[in-house]
């Protein structure tokens, strides 16, 4: 079997220019680290500064997912002056890929007010561990706006699969690294009431999600609601109605998930 | 009052335009005809009447050529992979989609031509734009299942060739559930496996054609590397490509059609344990 993909190797380094460079150094557990030192340098800090928790579980299926998936995230945000940062986590509890780890993330946010007209900046990387051996890894930034009922999002997206070897094996396999063009970020999301009321209904098409980002020709469908409990204490749920090739001129369904949790403002 | 009465008109034409227009399926974007797994469940029943497609090498050493996106309304370029074909004696085709785009008369011109005019094996899978205007059926009445595996055998070994249909951008749970009992099942038996889909798998470059979602895409990285899926050759894109990563080449060819791009086609030599890949330009 490995002479198979050997041959494959050396048919491609014929082709000179098509073959993808073959070094890898983006593994995933430094980044993590850093991820943890990052925040808890922000937890430090808590007494001074605005601080929230975002604590959520979703469940769903899809077509690949071989029946119910379960999953688990958790965001930390930060907020001083005119700048956010929000880091979170994601969990698979019950899911038929191989690893518990679905995803980390990081966001810097930079709050702008051109004209009096309220605008958001923000840079991010979204990491999802595919198997033991594949890593998508996401890089882009993103404008938001908040209006009394509307949200809008825009932005740009890449993204690079990386090829892990696994250290039981000692042979190598041609191709580490995979770069995709960019792709277009968007949320349009109405909400019924303002931002501010104690319950709120909402409904969003956008082609992105806390740890899924889609092409923007596979749009999600998303209805929601939130309640809050307390003033630092708010409930919210979500459902998705995700499709697959809505531009192809043939759409079919692809999946759903319903979401809720729980938003804690720390002090 | 002038530009109310325009806007009314323009909202009762628009819809009439686009229902009308024959070169995109606007009613597709939003209801579909029938869903994957309908499709699947269909070329499954098509399989299980007919017998497996297997050829035979006299050699170990052989070629299969796949086209893709002939979107079949003048048929030079398709005179041309055809001609081409017959001298380069194939043991296979392959037609990896959008042989047409959908309509009945353009079925009808590709099937007039493409059997008439040689007497190599043809394996067509359906693309995205062969389903437009209820095109499914078409397809499936001339043609049959687009959901199926052949194999070469050579006198030293056999060869896997997974033909899957990916006209909706996924293959729909069936689908998926087969490939994996088939790679599962099978694979080891197999000296090599190349797996064939309409729709591409990575956005080598930005185009609005749809991929598919990014949960299934990673699914099926995930299994043609755990089954040694050596390529995984797609059309859609209609410009060439390729790229690899764990152990899995991802080539996207050419369409075989006029147009920004060049009109191309791809060949597979097998010989022994290698194969290699050439993109031949009309």
């Amino acid at each position: 079997m490995e002479k198979t993909r050997n041959s494959v190797k050396e048919t491609l380094t014929e082709k000179e220019g098509l073959v993808p460079e073959t070094s890898v150094s983006d593994k995933p557990l430094p980044e993590i680290i850093i991820l943890i030192l990052f925040c808890s340098c922000f937890l430090q800090h808590e007494l001074i500064a605005q601080t929230q928790l975002n604590v959520c579980t979703e469940f769903g299926k899809n077509n690949v997912s071989e029946g119910l998936f379960v999953k688990t995230a958790a965001f930390f945000q930060y907020n001083t002056g005119h700048y956010n940062f929000r880091a979170g986590m994601q969990l698979n509890l019950k899911s038929n890929t191989p690893n518990d780890l679905s995803g980390y993330s990081a966001k810097l946010t930079r709050d702008l007010n051109i004209k009096n007209f309220p605008l958001e900046l923000a840079v991010y990387f979204v990491n999802i561990p595919v198997s033991h051996e594949f890593l998508e890894s996401n890089k882009g930034f993103i404008t938001s706006c908040e209006l009394e009922h509307i949200y809008i999002s825009a932005g740009i997206n890449t993204r690079t699969y990386s090829f892990h070897e696994r250290k039981s094996e000692n042979s190598p396999l041609p191709g580490k690294r995979i770069h995709e063009m960019w792709t277009i970020l968007y949320d349009f999301t109405y909400s019924l009431k303002p931002a501010e009321s104690k319950w709120n209904l909402s409904a969003a098409i956008t082609d992105f999600d806390n740890f899924t980002i889609n092409q923007e020709t596979n749009p999600e469908f998303k209805i929601g609601g939130s309640f809050k409990m307390k003033n630092n204490l708010e409930l919210y749920t979500e459902s998705c109605i995700k499709c697959a090739g809505a531009m192809n001129t043939n759409v079919n369904f692809f999946g759903f998930f319903t979401r809720t949790g729980l938003i804690w403002k720390l002090k | 009052m002038e530009t109310k009465v325009n806007l009314q008109v323009l909202t009762l034409i628009l819809p009439i335009c686009l229902y009308s227009c024959t070169k995109i399926d606007f009613e597709g974007m939003f209801i579909p005809a029938e869903s994957a797994n309908d499709r699947f469940e269909q070329s499954i029943k098509w399989n299980d009447s007919h017998p497996l497609r297997e050829f035979f090498s006299a050699y170990d050493d052989y070629a299969i050529i796949s086209m893709g996106d002939s979107h079949v309304g003048e048929t030079g370029d398709l005179d041309s992979f055809l001609n081409a074909s017959d001298k380069r004696k194939p043991v296979a085709i392959v037609v990896a989609g959008d042989l047409t785009n959908g309509l009945e008369k353009e079925y009808n011109a590709f099937q007039d031509h493409i059997f008439s005019h040689t007497a190599i094996p043809i394996n067509l899978i359906a693309g995205n734009h062969d389903m437009n205007f209820g095109g499914w059926s078409r397809f499936y009445s001339r043609f049959g299942s687009s959901s199926y595996a052949f194999t070469v055998k050579t006198p030293v070994a056999s060869d896997l060739f997974i033909c899957l249909e990916s006209g909706s951008a996924t293959l729909g749970s069936k689908q998926l559930q087969w490939l994996t009992g088939i790679l599962k099942n099978n694979r080891q038996i197999y000296r090599h496996c190349v797996v064939y889909t309409h729709n591409n798998f990575f956005l080598f470059r930005h185009v609005e054609a749809s991929l598919m979602p990014v949960e299934e895409m990673e699914c099926l990285m995930r299994l043609f590397h755990d089954y040694n899926v050596e390529i995984e050759i797609t059309a859609h894109d209609h410009k060439a490509y390729i790229d690899s990563i764990g152990g899995t080449t991802y080539i996207v060819m050419p369409a075989l059609k006029k147009g920004p791009e060049q009109s191309g086609y791809l060949e597979l030599a097998v010989n022994g344990n290698y194969i290699k890949h050439k993109f031949i330009y009309l």
